[in-house]
């Protein structure tokens, strides 16, 4: 553990707390994350649904709609407090830096424009001209694994496959020039080969453009395929980091641990977590996993644990 | 299918007659000096109601004025005017509503309360009063009717950019970068421009038929202007004895009406990649020019050696 070099991490998120405002009051949906990406690094993000994970994504790139929305802790991104900075500098961050892919790319792409427009439109957005934008576009398509690239390129949106149009998605990712690539359940509307499929595409990129990646899923198969790191989100906190590995057979935290004894396994009974998630709506008092926990224990009733060697939890599973 | 049959497809027998119609339409107001036997205004009291001769092939009017040139002059003012008032307030309600339904805030309370305050009026008493304003004629006419169509318009346009603006690949548009006005002018205004294409072809209808009514109070054309609106209005008491005057304005009032419904629902539909029958208008142009209607450089699959950016350098 000693050998680790202090490098400056691409992505530093230090405390966020995201408030929504609703009529019926606010919703406390993240509170007080922290995390960091480093460089050529495929980071995951699990947890189960409502805990957070998509609202910590949008964060960072300041999606969120911005009257109904407060902020608290820093986003920092290359030494950007990204939280501070004003609309118009955003804009260049979005997408030029930090991309997005979504879960369904059949509707997070224009059904009225040809795929291959769309994608030189990012392009014409950098300052191409019109005529480079679309031979800048083909390239792309080809190469993300679209063939034949120039013929598909011509396509509608819907001629084309849900694994085609996540490459396009893809596709429009990187000629935007980002450097971290944030995938929203990126395979879980994609059949199982196609899935593996986007998922290679994903690692290569890192492997040949050194892009950083965050993959947003409740799918722990995603994870171990492709993750280097794995960050498991609670009731919109961070309860455990730790790689792929260490969260798969050395889980310390019980929340991580329940989580991976209710995935279903050949032979194995998956066992359901007692109780459900605690109302966002409320504040917590204690750890907000204690009134589901096998370890509760007094304290944990009354403090909240801050994360320390990788779980944030008083009485972690010791490792062997 | 193939392209013959996709074109068969789009040019069905109800979108044919609609261009056919309105054509004719255009093309008679356009020469009406030429196409009309008589001159439209000079009385004639020795025949009056007449019916249908060699003479006056649809008979003559209340006062002896020939119908059929008559009709033939009404087009003209008919359509240039109902046109004009769909065109100011499309002018002033699409832009005013994609801001509204964009922006939110103050911006979009403001614009839609005084949208409301328009809309609690009936909308010719509001009609007769910037007529009053501003002084009869039927330019000023046209002007009052097309600032009272700009609120529903630009209502029907923020709510459907609001629809829009909560889809998600506005929300990727937003994460790749894009700023707000190509956001709305080249994602969302495309994406909702069909449903308003077929409300501004109801409007035409509809102006048609206010216009008309402003010309029966004598707001709008004044005699012996020729309009269908206004022949209608003044010939309606003669329905029983000389139904011809009375109704041929109405019919072609109805049909004009329904024409543009017809050719606005089949632009509409061809604005739609998924329901397009008919090709684009690139590949109409490029297959025109080749003289070869049943090659589809589309579907044709390219040769493994050619270059990946050739094709798309032709667009």
């Amino acid at each position: 553990m000693s050998d680790r070099i202090p490098v400056a991490p691409l992505l530093s998120v230090q405390g966020l707390e995201v408030n929504i405002q609703s009529p019926k009051g606010a919703v406390y949906a993240v509170r007080g994350a922290d995390f960091e990406i480093r460089r050529g690094e495929i980071c995951g993000l699990v947890g189960e649904s409502g805990c957070g994970k998509t609202i910590t994504a949008k964060s960072v790139m300041r999606l969120n709609p911005e009257d109904r929305v407060v902020y608290g802790g820093r986003i920092t991104y290359e030494g950007t407090d990204l939280l501070a900075l004003p609309e118009a500098g955003m804009c260049k961050v979005r997408g030029q830096q930090i991309a997005m892919i979504f879960q369904d790319p059949l509707s997070a792409l224009d059904p009225l424009q040809r795929v291959g427009k769309q994608v030189a439109e990012v392009y014409r957005l950098r300052g191409l001209g019109r005529r480079e934008a679309a031979e800048k576009a083909v390239e792309m398509l080809a190469d993300v694994g679209i063939s034949p690239a120039a013929e598909r390129a011509r396509a509608y949106p819907f001629e084309m496959s849900g694994g085609q149009l996540q490459r396009v998605m893809i596709a429009m990712a990187l000629a935007a020039g980002a450097e971290l690539l944030i995938a929203d359940e990126p395979t879980t509307a994609l059949d199982v080969t196609v899935q593996a499929q986007i998922l290679a595409l994903i690692r290569e990129l890192r492997e040949k453009r050194g892009t950083s990646v965050l993959i947003i899923t409740h799918d722990f198969g995603v994870v171990a395929e492709t993750c280097d790191r794995v960050m498991v989100m609670y009731a919109g906190r961070i309860v455990e980091t730790g790689t792929a590995a260490e969260i798969f057979h050395a889980a310390r935290h019980p929340y991580t641990r329940d989580l991976i004894a209710s995935i279903p396994q050949k032979g194995v009974k998956p066992v359901a977590i007692p109780g459900a998630p605690p109302d966002l709506r409320e504040v917590i008092r204690g750890c907000a996993y204690a009134p589901r926990c096998c370890r509760v224990q007094e304290r944990c009733m009354h403090e909240t644990p801050e994360a320390a060697d990788g779980a944030a939890c008083f009485f972690p599973e010791v490792r062997p | 299918m193939n392209r013959r049959e996709r074109m068969r497809s789009f040019f069905t027998v109800p979108v044919l007659l609609s261009v056919a119609f309105l054509l004719a339409v255009l093309l008679v107001s356009v020469f009406a000096e030429q196409l009309a036997p008589h001159d439209p205004d000079t009385l004639d009291p020795a025949s009056v109601l007449a019916a249908p001769s060699a003479e006056h092939p649809l008979g003559t009017d209340p006062s002896g004025r020939d119908l059929l040139s008559r009709l033939i002059f009404g087009a003209r003012s008919t359509m240039l005017s109902a046109f004009l008032v769909v065109l100011i307030s499309a002018a002033a309600g699409i832009p005013l509503g994609m801001l509204a339904g964009y922006r939110r805030g103050i911006l979009d309370k403001v614009l839609m309360r005084l949208c409301d305050a328009v809309l609690s009026f009936p909308s010719l008493l509001l009609a007769f009063v910037l007529v009053a304003a501003f002084g009869r004629g039927i330019g000023n006419v046209v002007l009052s009717l097309g600032i009272l169509y700009v609120p529903m318009l630009a209502k029907l346009t923020r709510s459907l950019v609001l629809v829009e603006s909560g889809k998600l690949y506005v929300e990727a548009a937003h994460a790749t970068g894009f700023g707000g006005a190509h956001i709305l002018l080249r994602e969302i205004l495309p994406n909702i421009f069909s449903t308003l294409l077929i409300q501004l072809m109801l409007d035409v209808g509809y102006a048609i038929l206010d216009l008309s009514a402003m010309n029966f109070i004598g707001l709008g054309v004044q005699p012996p202007t020729a309009d269908w609106g206004a022949m209608l209005q003044s010939a309606r008491i003669h329905v029983k004895n000389a139904p011809l005057v009375a109704l041929s304005p109405g019919i072609l009032i109805v049909l004009t009406v329904v024409a543009f419904n017809i050719l606005g629902d089949g632009i509409s539909a061809y604005l739609d990649p998924a329901q397009r029958k008919l090709p684009s208008i690139k590949r109409f142009k490029k297959a025109l020019l080749r003289r070869d209607p049943d090659a589809d450089p589309g579907s044709k699959v390219l040769p493994r050696t050619r270059k990946a950016g050739e094709e798309a350098a032709h667009e």
